[in-house]
């Protein structure tokens, strides 16, 4: 209830900073209205660029602000809402050229004035920026270049229509009004050096060493890492971190993983990463005592805020690795609700944590469903891919008082959600989290 | 399921928003709601005689010595009296 209630906060506090401008403007001497058009273009304008300040907000990883939603979930709302900004800002243009012909004087760059130019370079930095984000991959940017070049024209996207408003200067004059402009600007300038400064800063004062490297089965590796002068990492199980490694915190090149290790025991952290792509598949030359630096915890994915009799974990892969946190974590607590996992890997051989799961179903009261797509002839138990009707056979008597907790390909989550569907299971009861936050 | 609440809460974001935007036109532009009181109630009146001087855009053009406002832009000579007495 108490992350319902700031989360119903939060979105209240983005609405009215949103539609802000609009209500100070109207406040004291108001220069006359010219025309509904125009002034529905201006009043686009105004709140595209509040909405383009905010993003600042939306991506700066605030615990406060992620925490009733879900780190993922504010990543793809900051997307989808991007759209929707340049949306405004597009109708904030396309309005006064459409509805004032002598506008269209003005979109010639040898002779607009400097306040339409600094307003059209600001719009073509926003269209570069959603351009280049919605395209990196067919476009095959590569991730660190991408994130530099996102965070410049974000800037300059928000910078130019500032000067652009200014230099137009009909809604902006006035002590009140000015102000009121001085002191949004100054909450997005300090969102900015938090993120780029002030976080860099504390985690350069809580570094972290690589003790360990363990091979696991599955192409993956575990990562021990010690806190080094410090108390460590309190997070819950299920949680993940950004982690960067052999690089200084002001590093663009960082990456989301899954703690592996107990939530319980905050002397020393463990995170577990399959070779998948370029930084992964090299993860198994990391020699210990590398330095290491861990931005996190993140995430709702995590029994500690989901309160159940019982609960059903469904992993493919790689997703095994929050699983076995949370599995671990309920063994220290010696929790004995009942648990199941249904658990698809390609071959027997290379099903993660193989072994420690056999010993975490002595510890806890947990049934464990291996589904290999590719077994060996000799293999006796289900075959294929995670369906509903393997989760028909084997899903406790009380499926439906159970909480489900998915991780894996995006696909595979897909198909699991829609086979909980098909058994009745409300989609309410289900969690899972992207880690495609680009 | 999260992510298609979040998106649809971006489009209900972005509706409730450009409402506000039209609001504040519509704020702006009284003229829209209250076209005969706004024309009586703000067009001043014609402080000159109006004999002889039929061509008000000659002055009161965007590019005259007593420019009209920019919303008059394209207004003829014809429809001034409509609204300003004389």
């Amino acid at each position: 209830m108490r992350y319902v209630l700031y989360g119903v906060l939060w979105i209240g506090l983005y609405f009215l900073l949103v539609v802000a401008p609009l209500l100070v403007l109207m406040i004291g001497p108001v220069p006359p209205g010219r025309g509904f058009w125009r002034e529905l273009s201006v009043g686009f304008g105004f709140v595209g660029l509040s909405m383009m300040g905010l993003q600042f907000f939306l991506t700066g990883r605030f615990r406060r602000i992620t925490s009733p939603f879900g780190i993922d979930v504010v990543y793809h709302f900051h997307r989808q809402i991007s759209l929707i900004t340049l949306l405004f800002i597009f109708l904030h243009v396309f309005i006064l050229v459409v509805t004032s012909p002598r506008e269209f004087s003005w979109l010639n760059p040898a002779s607009a004035p400097l306040s339409t130019l600094a307003g059209m370079a600001g719009l073509l930095a926003m269209i570069l920026l959603v351009v280049l984000s919605l395209k990196r991959k067919p476009f095959r940017l590569k991730y660190e270049p991408w994130r530099i070049s996102h965070g410049l024209l974000a800037i300059a996207g928000v910078g130019l229509s500032l000067v652009h408003i200014e230099l137009v200067g009909y809604y902006v004059q006035g002590i009140l009004k000015r102000g009121f402009w001085i002191s949004l600007v100054c909450t997005w300038v300090l969102a900015l050096l938090y993120i780029r400064i002030a976080k860099p800063i504390a985690m350069l004062r809580h570094p972290y060493t690589v003790r360990e490297v363990v091979k696991e089965r599955g192409n993956t590796w575990t990562l021990v890492l010690k806190p080094d002068g410090h108390k460590g990492m309190m997070f819950q199980p299920g949680q993940f971190a950004w982690l960067k490694l052999e690089r200084s915190p002001f590093a663009m090149r960082e990456h989301p993983f899954s703690f592996s290790s107990s939530a319980m025991k905050s002397d020393e952290i463990g995170i577990s990463i399959k070779e998948l792509g370029d930084f992964t598949s090299r993860i198994g030359t990391v020699v210990p005592g590398t330095r290491a630096y861990v931005d996190g915890p993140y995430g709702t994915f995590t029994v500690d805020r989901h309160r159940s009799p019982g609960y059903v974990f469904v992993a493919g892969g790689v997703g095994i690795t929050p699983v076995i946190s949370i599995l671990r974590t309920l063994a220290d607590r010696q929790d004995q609700r009942p648990l199941h996992l249904f658990y698809g890997s390609k071959l027997w051989e290379e099903v993660t944590f193989r072994e420690e799961l056999d010993v975490l179903k002595q510890r806890l009261d947990l049934k464990i469903v291996y589904v290999i797509s590719n077994p060996q002839e000799d293999w006796k138990g289900e075959k294929g891919l995670i369906s509903a009707e393997i989760m028909a056979r084997h899903l406790p008597l009380n499926r439906l008082e159970c909480e489900y907790f998915i991780c894996g390909p995006e696909l595979m989550q897909k198909e699991v959600k829609n086979s909980l569907e098909k058994l009745g299971i409300s989609l309410d009861s289900v969690q899972s989290e992207s880690f495609n936050f680009v | 399921m999260r992510e298609r609440y979040s998106t649809e809460l971006a489009i209900v974001s972005g509706i409730i928003i450009a409402v506000v935007a039209i609001a504040f036109a519509l704020v702006q532009s009284p003229e829209i709601y209250q076209p005969e009181k706004t024309m009586v109630s703000i067009a001043q009146g014609i402080p000159h005689p109006v004999e002889g001087m039929e061509k008000c855009n000659s002055c009161h053009g965007i590019k005259g010595m007593y420019p009209y406002p920019p919303g008059h832009l394209g207004w003829s000579n014809q429809s001034c009296v409509k609204c300003h007495a004389h």
